[in-house]
């Protein structure tokens, strides 16, 4: 059995601290804690930014939503207040921890002070009660620091200049949907008379199979969703599409279905105006878009079955 | 440049970073403990003496200790020095983001829905061979790395921050005979809490940085949103092109392994080996996770996990498109043409 790393005695009674580079020497005592002041202050910035991106609130379409929410479903969110805490809890011990460091090393080195040109008969050989756990390069390389820092300080940087202060733009968001073609003569559907107020997920998974849109074709519909018209000789279909994220924003997926109204001028107010939140209520059908894929078509009803509920 | 490119990047970027965060910070955190209270060899010790059966263990752990790929690292950087087997910590950190409760789950509830043309419900079988398939990769890679490891001295395949006091050891030095790490004289716990801080935040700042980076490339390479729909396109025309492109796919987008079963299960025209290849490829490889690599292996243990991981995605996901290829979802109720 291979067993690479074994034995790794580090932290024993009486340690030699010259691991074969005389680090405390080579960079100085100012050197080292400025690093391990970076290393410190920019956790400490990582973790007070997550806080922040928790508690900072923006308005969309009238609700408070955090920065967060523009980036994470809410079942994160709570997780990143958590390691960001954790992460300020670990920053202020290391802070503390290197403050005493500080004021030890300031007494020893006046402690320590002889006139120039005397020997020096101090024994640099620590014993384990000294606190030397940062000296200790085998587990970490701080040499790089600077760099490391700056990029460590860009997702900080951005928080600062407001960001994130929302989704995906318009553009992206039309070209996630992708050209949408006017689907042909739907054939007429007759009401079941069973209503169902669907969230868009339940809506796009009922396409997926036979006996689901069997189920459910002929029932009214109500769903929100942001509405796309589709350009077309009639002017009568629109793109009904929500974005779904299953943990981020970068995961996002865009659930399509399809809108058909009876007279184009219901769709009038939507041409040209970007995207709009709206709710649309009618009866439920299927149409495959592509071979094999189904999308929900509802076609709405012509008696205030479309209603617009704000700007995205 | 467009002021909406530029935020949609930002977007995508700041996602990525943000969802990994909290469990880097939690794994820094576990290995900072691992570091200060786990006794040498501890692991070791517990595990079969029998290499393969070490690494079987190993790629099983992600069941019973179940992390995300971004944090494994951390943590497996840390169970390296503490004396794990390399063989088993590269089972552990392939495996582990796939074996994993939650991921399995998330697996079944993008898929449950779907069925095949025959009407077979795809949500377990798409676990099992995600499962499966991704124990098989992790476990036959990290054979290789142990025969790799038996022939090359420590630090010819792992970096310094993975290997602590072991640079001088070789090959045949290293077996169950090295003397233990003495033993410590009890310590208070202000001292012990001190180290772990330290350990911890070493960590976070080293593997972080790679994240942020690796987080930056992955959202250039999606900045065009129509380049997922030209692969997921490309491989519908082109079916033998789709399982690599899909592993291409997971390699650009670094999804967390929790979310990219939705992804997959978006791409309906595709075959259920090129989707399997990306449920797996995707956890064990991919940009971020790439350059957080570089942080505990050499290019010579790299290159060897990168080639294995490929090569074996290819080939299980290859046999499985002959053996289980199931027909696209059934025709339905209404068939139309569009305009």
């Amino acid at each position: 059995m291979d067993h690479v790393l074994e034995g790794n005695p580090v932290h024993g009674a009486g340690h030699d601290h010259s691991h074969g580079h005389d680090h405390d020497h080579a960079h100085g005592a100012n050197e080292y804690f400025l690093q391990k002041l970076l290393t410190v202050g920019v956790s400490g910035a990582f973790g007070v930014a997550g806080i922040l991106m928790y508690t900072l609130q923006d308005t969309v379409r009238g609700e408070k939503i955090s920065k967060l929410g523009h980036l994470l479903v809410p079942g994160f969110h709570p997780w990143v207040l958590a390691g960001s805490v954790v992460l300020l809890v670990l920053t202020a011990i290391r802070g503390y921890a290197l403050w005493v460091e500080a004021g030890q090393r300031r007494a020893e080195a006046e402690a320590h002070a002889h006139p120039p040109g005397e020997a020096c008969a101090h024994d640099h050989v620590h014993g384990p009660d000294c606190d030397h756990a940062d000296h200790d390069h085998s587990d970490h390389d701080h040499g790089n620091i600077y760099w490391r820092v700056i990029v460590l300080a860009f997702p900080i940087a951005l928080l600062i200049m407001g960001l994130p202060n929302g989704g995906f733009s318009e553009a992206r968001l039309k070209a996630m949907i992708g050209e949408q073609k006017e689907l042909g003569n739907l054939g007429a559907i007759e009401s079941s008379g069973k209503r169902l107020s669907f969230d868009f997920d339940t809506l796009a998974s009922t396409a997926y199979s036979a006996e689901k849109r069997a189920e459910y074709t002929g029932y009214e519909a109500v769903v929100d969703g942001l509405l796309q018209p589709i350009p077309g000789a009639g002017g009568k279909q629109f793109t009904l599409f929500t974005e779904k994220m299953t943990c981020c924003r970068s995961d996002q997926i865009i659930l399509k279905a399809r809108g058909v109204v009876q007279n184009p001028s219901q769709l009038d107010a939507y041409q040209a105006k970007g995207l709009q939140m709206v709710q649309v209520r009618g009866t439920l059908q299927y149409a495959e878009s592509s071979p094999g894929e189904y999308i929900p078509v509802i076609r709405v009803d012509p008696n205030g079955g479309l209603t617009l509920k704000g700007k995205r | 440049m467009d002021a909406a490119v530029i935020t949609d990047y930002v977007i995508n970027l700041l996602a990525i970073v943000w969802e990994a965060l909290p469990f880097i910070i939690f794994g820094a955190l576990i290995a900072g403990i691992l570091e200060e209270v786990l006794p040498q060899q501890a692991l070791a010790n517990l595990l079969p003496k029998q290499a393969i059966l070490g690494i079987l263990m190993g790629g099983a752990l992600g069941l019973i200790f179940p992390m995300c790929e971004c944090g494994i690292v951390v943590v497996m950087r840390r169970l390296l020095r503490k004396g794990l087997p390399l063989s088993c910590c590269v089972a552990y950190m392939l495996a582990g983001p796939i074996l994993n409760p939650i991921v399995l789950g998330s697996t079944f509830v993008a898929f449950k829905d779907h069925t095949t043309k025959a009407g077979l419900e795809l949500g377990w079988p798409m676990v099992a061979l995600r499962a499966g398939l991704g124990f098989t990769v992790a476990c036959i890679t990290a054979f290789v790395v142990h025969l790799l490891a038996k022939r090359s001295k420590p630090e010819e395949l792992l970096k310094p921050t993975a290997l602590g006091d072991m640079a001088a050891a070789t090959p045949k030095a290293l077996s169950l005979n090295v003397v233990e790490e003495t033993a410590k004289p009890k310590e208070a716990w202000w001292p012990r809490i001190i180290r772990i801080s330290n350990t911890a935040l070493s960590d976070f700042i080293d593997i972080t940085v790679f994240l942020i980076i690796g987080s930056a490339i992955a959202a250039l390479v999606r900045a065009d949103p129509s380049t997922i729909a030209q692969l997921e396109s490309l491989s519908i025309t082109e079916p033998v092109l789709a399982i690599p492109l899909l592993m291409l796919l997971g390699f650009v987008l670094c999804l967390c392994s929790e979310a990219d079963a939705f992804l997959a299960a978006s791409f309906r025209g595709m075959s259920i080996s090129a989707k399997v290849a990306f449920l797996v490829f995707g956890p064990m490889l991919d940009i971020k996770l790439l350059l957080m690599y570089t942080r505990v292996f050499r290019v010579k243990l790299i290159a060897t996990i990168i080639t294995c991981v490929i090569l074996l995605v290819l080939t299980t996901s290859t046999a499985l498109h002959f053996v289980f290829n199931p027909a696209l979802p059934s025709q339905g109720v209404i068939s139309m043409s569009e305009k």
